[in-house]
Formats: structure tokens, C-alpha cells, sequence
């Protein structure tokens, strides 16, 4: 693997289009807040204090920029990995780790591994399971949003592993069959797959690649693919991923690239510090989740063997 | 009313339902312009557009996981897997992720997708034009199953279906699509979920059978009255969450059950039943419980006639459970 950092290798048409300015302090700090979050993650469980976390790794910045681009009526699918995503969709830190520790003040009722945050007021949904169905999913929004002729899209995150599966051959042909409004983001390291702007045409579909450790041309690349798919140009794929040899990366790159000096370096990190350690107490005094919630929510009302189920749980 | 054939009525049904909501979409291959292999989607194109009616690329997963997403944006997709023997390749997607929505986001996201399909044998459909899956979907968590009999049945059921906020596999039974013929009210109209229907009365034996394998049992039923056996039929028409009610009920009133279906006999949903139905009948049983279904080998091309149940096995059926 040789190509990388090739921004706007493919980038449609061409056209001149005007970019959304980047939030450069917004994204070091997310980058900060998600990197903590991550080790702390971590530590639970080694611990054995929460289920097996899952980290985002060199995917970060790419994650946190394509959430970025998002509205509010947009949806965010992808797996537990792809937590800072969330954080920058507005998750809070709490949020996180009452999910992380299944207890009560988790939307997902503590259902999900670590990470698999599923909060439908954010517009977040992600899954601990399949590495590409969710991918099918997004396409299947996006083209209910083109149907509805409403400006929202569906944002699919993505890692390497997908890229072998048949669900992300389906959703890449049916979203471009059907002009979803969907963004595909590709983001990771990529080994010795093809870069899918390389192979997108065989779908049908846009597709750009951008630096995945640079978070900032990943927001204007998402939005752009997002503006242009509202439009009714269809959907797009932005390969996002990191080839070896990769660095700098993350937050070293976008500290080396926001105007900090080593005080405001500090007083970022301290002030995540202090609310992690804050969400992560609150967390951990929160109640677990109720037994009686075992059979809620298997269908819209409990039909009679799960009523029968409950009555011998309250035994 | 008007006499409609089951294939006609969940026609009727789907035109009801596109007309009614203007959130419902049918998506599937084939079944805009051709107007699906059955006829079931014929007209629908034509009168509510392409955007309600959408014809898709042949990919199972592709299909069952867009309307997935639909669900998710708030529409009620209705999907077509044109024989269920192709449901397969989008098993993930139902057992794993429609079935699971609703209960893996704590009710957040549910999924009121209604996937119809065509199952059964007996039309010289060979191994993948034949199979009943239904206990596959039985048995995942979070899911109803339906399976209508009777054109009346397809049509109100159907229409409960798409209207109810779970997801539902519709499973019609295509041996029957034409044969089953009779009278369907006119416009919109519901038969509930979860109530099995009493398809005859009888005092001696209860017969449990959906689908294609009521007439079936109407057929044996007819010809062992003379003789004085008298059978009652339960059509459980949801198939889950079973109306296990009017089961026991009828059970215990004969004290013999006899279930009949189309799937392989190990792990069926006929051995689902019987274990229900010892559980509530047990003091009540005069006989044991039998099973007359498929046997346990791949669906038949050239034997199906073998393979499947008949009148005639039904009959062995009810005489041994008699004479028990």
C-alpha cells in the first residue's frame, strides 16, 4: 500500500463547491475527550468491570469529522468502535459510561456492549454485531429520505473488515440504484484491501478519498457528499482509511496544526479529565437495570409467555 | 363481499394498504412491472407509481436490510422474497437485526417491516421452490409469524400485519394461492393477530393445521364423519405468538391432538405444539399427542407427493389416536 493522504483524489465533478468551515478547537478537543474516554474504556475492562470495549483507534479523527457533518434529522449507524463519533454527535460522557456499565439512564436499557450506544434523540445508532448490515440499513434510509424528499441522510461508518462482506456489495448497489441519501465513510487502517474510490465505479456510486487522520477534511468531505446527496446527486463513499506507514495522526497531527499554546493543551486536558472523572462516578452510583425489563420491548406489547416469563423472574 | 382467490385477496390487500397509508412501500424483485411471480403485486405499479412499488436488484440481504432502514426512517415497508426457499440469504437481517431492533434499543427503534412470502410444496417446485421455514422464525424472539389459509384470512390478516408496530413474516401458502377460493370483504377490513380460528367442531379429535394443510385436514375430516369420528380443526393463523387459548381449549374438550404441517418433522413447530399443549392438557389427554408433517429429508422434486402429508396419513392419524 502506497497511496494515502490523497485528498480529494476523486471528488466527483469537480465543480467548485464552497466548504464548511472546520471547527479546528472543537475537533482537538473531541479528540482529547474521546482518547480519554477510550483508555478509561480500557482500564473498566481489563478491570472486568464492564464488557469487552472496543477502540477506535486510527479511526478517531475520521469518525469525529464525518459526525460533524451531520443535522440533527440525520442518523449515524455503525458499531462499538465507533463511540467518538457519538461523543461529537452529542453523547455526553455520562451518557457513555452509564451505557458502558448497562445501568439505569441507558437508552438501549443496557443491552449493547460497551460502545454500542443506540440513543435515538441523537440520531445515533450503534451495533455490536454484524460489521456490514448496518450498511444495508443506511442505504434503506437514505433511500426512504429520497422518497420523502426530506434533507436528511443516513451516515454509515465502516471499518476494513466490512469491505469482504456481502452486505456492503448490496448496499453500495442498492443505495446507488436507488440515488440514497446515504455517506458510506470508510475509516481505520486499510491492509491489503483496494481503496473503494478506486473500485466505486463498479456500484455506481461517488466516491472520494480523504485523509482519515485529518479531521477536518473528513467534515468538509462528508458534508459535501451530504449536500450533494439532499440534492438528488445520490449517495457517496468517502474512504477515510489509514495506510501504513501512518503518522502523525490525531490529536499529535491536529495539535501541530490548531494554534494551542502548552497552557491551553493543559487546561483541555484537565477539564476532560474532571468530567470524565465526574460521568464515570455518576455512572457507577447509577441503579443496574431492572430485571423486570428482561421481556420489554421483545415486541410492542408482552404477549403471554413473556407475561408468564416475568411472573417466574419476580419469583 | 366479493369471491376472491387467496393470491387475489392479498392483492386486494396490499391496494388497501397503499391506498390507506402513504407510508407503506412494497419493495421486491420482480414485482413492479411483472407484477410479481405470483400476480400478488399485478396493477399495484400501475396505479400507485414506482416509488411505492419498487422493483429491486436480486439480493435478499440487500432487500430485507433496505426495508429495514426504511423502517428505521418511519415508513412500513413490505417486502417480497420470492419464494421463502431464498429467504436464506437474508436470514441475518431478519433473525439478527429486524427481529432485534426494537429489544437491542430498548424500544427506540423498532421495525414494523412486514416481509411476505410464499411457502409450501406441491406444485413440482423441486428443493428451493417448496420448503416451509417457519420455525426458523418461530423460534427468533421479537418476531410474529402468520400464515393465512382461507383468502379472508390472507386479506385481514395481512392488513393487521403491515399495521402492526412488530415485524411479521407473512408466509403464504402458495399451493393454494388459486385453489383457496371465497368470499372477502370489500375494502379495508382486519382479522386480529394472535386469534387462531375454529375452522370445524368436532367432539373426538383436535386437529391442528395452518395453511395449505387445513383444506387437508377439512378433506380428512369430511371423510371420517360418516364413520362417526367427529374432528374438531384449529387454524392457528398467527402461528406467533400462538393463541395457545383456543388450543388447550379445544384439546382438552377431545382429549386427542393431532398436529399437521409441511416442515420436517424434527424441531417443527408441531413439536413446539405439543409440548404446549401436554403442558396444558396434560390430565386432559387421552392418547398421545401426533404428528403428521414432512419427514426429515430435503423437499422432494419427483416424490413430493411422498413427502408431504395426506388425507390418507391424516386419516392413519386420527384412526390410531382413536383406537389408542
Amino acid at each position: 500500500m502506497t497511496a494515502r493522504r490523497a485528498t480529494r483524489a476523486k471528488a466527483g465533478d469537480g465543480e467548485a463547491e464552497a466548504e464548511v468551515p472546520v471547527p479546528r478547537e472543537r475537533i482537538v478537543r473531541l479528540l482529547r475527550e474521546s482518547a480519554a474516554l477510550e483508555e478509561l474504556l480500557e482500564r473498566l475492562t481489563d478491570a472486568g468491570r464492564i464488557g469487552q470495549a472496543r477502540p477506535a483507534g486510527d479511526g478517531r479523527a475520521a469518525m469525529i469529522g464525518a459526525a460533524l457533518a451531520l443535522e440533527p434529522g440525520d442518523l449515524l449507524l455503525g458499531s462499538a468502535r465507533d463511540l467518538p463519533a457519538a461523543v461529537a454527535r452529542g453523547a455526553s460522557l455520562e451518557l457513555v459510561l452509564r451505557q458502558a456499565f448497562a445501568v439505569s439512564g441507558d437508552p438501549a436499557l443496557g443491552r449493547g456492549l460497551p460502545g454500542a450506544l443506540q440513543d435515538a434523540t441523537l440520531g445515533v445508532r450503534l451495533g455490536d454485531g454484524s460489521a456490514a448490515a448496518h450498511l444495508v440499513h443506511a442505504a434503506g434510509f437514505g433511500h426512504a429520505a429520497r422518497l420523502r424528499g426530506q434533507p436528511r441522510v443516513a451516515l454509515a461508518l465502516f471499518g476494513s473488515a466490512a469491505q469482504a462482506h456481502g452486505d456492503l456489495h448490496a448496499a453500495l448497489g442498492f443505495a446507488a440504484v436507488y440515488r440514497a441519501q446515504t455517506v458510506f465513510v470508510a475509516r481505520g487502517p486499510i491492509q491489503d484491501e483496494l481503496w473503494l474510490d478506486e473500485i466505486a465505479q463498479g456500484w455506481g456510486i461517488r466516491a472520494e478519498r480523504v485523509a482519515g487522520d485529518d479531521g477536518g477534511a473528513v467534515l468538509q468531505a462528508v458534508a459535501r457528499a451530504r449536500r450533494r446527496a439532499i440534492s438528488g446527486e445520490g449517495p457517496a463513499v468517502i474512504d477515510a482509511r489509514l495506510g501504513a506507514p501512518a503518522a502523525p495522526r490525531d490529536e499529535e497531527a491536529w495539535r501541530n496544526q490548531t494554534v494551542q499554546d502548552a497552557a491551553s493543551v493543559h487546561a483541555v486536558a484537565e477539564d476532560v479529565r474532571q468530567r470524565l472523572g465526574k460521568a464515570r462516578a455518576a455512572a457507577e452510583a447509577a441503579s443496574p437495570v431492572a430485571p423486570g425489563t428482561l421481556t420489554a420491548e421483545v415486541y410492542a406489547e408482552r404477549p403471554w409467555f413473556l407475561q408468564t416469563a416475568e411472573t417466574e423472574l419476580e419469583r | 363481499m366479493k369471491t376472491l382467490n387467496l393470491v387475489q385477496a392479498v392483492n386486494d390487500a396490499l391496494a388497501v394498504a397503499l391506498e390507506a397509508h402513504d407510508d407503506v412501500v412494497l419493495l421486491g424483485e420482480d414485482i413492479g412491472r411483472f407484477g410479481g411471480v405470483f400476480r400478488a403485486t399485478a396493477g399495484l405499479r400501475e396505479r400507485f407509481g414506482e416509488e411505492r412499488v419498487i422493483d429491486t436488484p436480486l439480493s435478499e440481504a440487500g432487500i430485507i436490510g433496505t426495508a429495514v432502514g426504511m423502517a428505521l426512517y418511519g415508513l412500513k415497508p413490505v417486502p417480497e422474497i420470492q419464494f421463502s426457499d431464498f429467504i436464506y440469504p437474508g436470514f441475518d437481517h431478519i433473525v439478527n437485526e429486524l427481529a432485534k431492533y426494537r429489544y437491542r434499543s430498548g424500544g427506540q427503534f423498532p421495525c414494523p417491516v412486514t416481509i411476505r412470502t410464499p411457502v409450501g410444496g406441491g406444485i413440482r417446485g423441486g428443493h428451493y421452490h417448496s420448503q416451509s421455514p417457519e420455525a426458523y422464525f418461530i423460534h427468533t424472539p421479537g418476531l410474529v409469524v402468520v400464515c393465512p389459509s382461507t383468502p379472508r384470512d390472507a386479506k385481514g390478516l395481512l392488513l393487521a400485519s403491515i399495521r402492526s408496530p412488530d415485524p411479521v413474516l407473512f408466509l403464504e401458502p402458495k399451493p393454494i394461492y388459486r385453489k383457496a377460493v371465497g368470499e372477502v370483504p370489500e375494502g379495508d377490513f382486519e382479522v386480529p393477530l394472535g386469534q387462531a380460528r375454529v375452522v370445524r367442531e368436532g367432539g373426538d379429535v383436535t386437529l391442528i393445521a395452518w395453511g395449505a394443510m387445513v383444506s387437508l385436514c377439512e378433506e380428512a375430516a369430511a371423510r371420517i364423519a360418516p364413520s362417526g369420528v367427529e374432528c374438531t380443526i384449529i387454524d392457528p393463523r398467527t402461528l406467533w405468538p400462538l393463541d395457545i387459548d383456543t388450543i388447550a381449549d379445544a384439546v382438552s374438550a377431545t382429549g386427542r391432538c393431532i398436529i399437521v404441517h409441511e416442515a420436517p418433522r424434527t424441531c417443527g413447530f408441531g413439536a413446539e405444539l405439543a409440548a404446549l399443549v401436554q403442558e396444558r392438557c396434560f390430565l386432559h389427554l387421552e392418547a398421545p399427542i401426533r404428528r403428521v408433517t414432512g419427514w426429515d429429508t430435503p423437499f422432494p422434486y419427483t416424490l413430493e407427493h411422498a413427502y408431504l402429508p395426506s388425507v390418507e396419513r391424516v386419516l392413519d392419524a386420527v384412526e390410531a389416536t382413536i383406537a389408542f
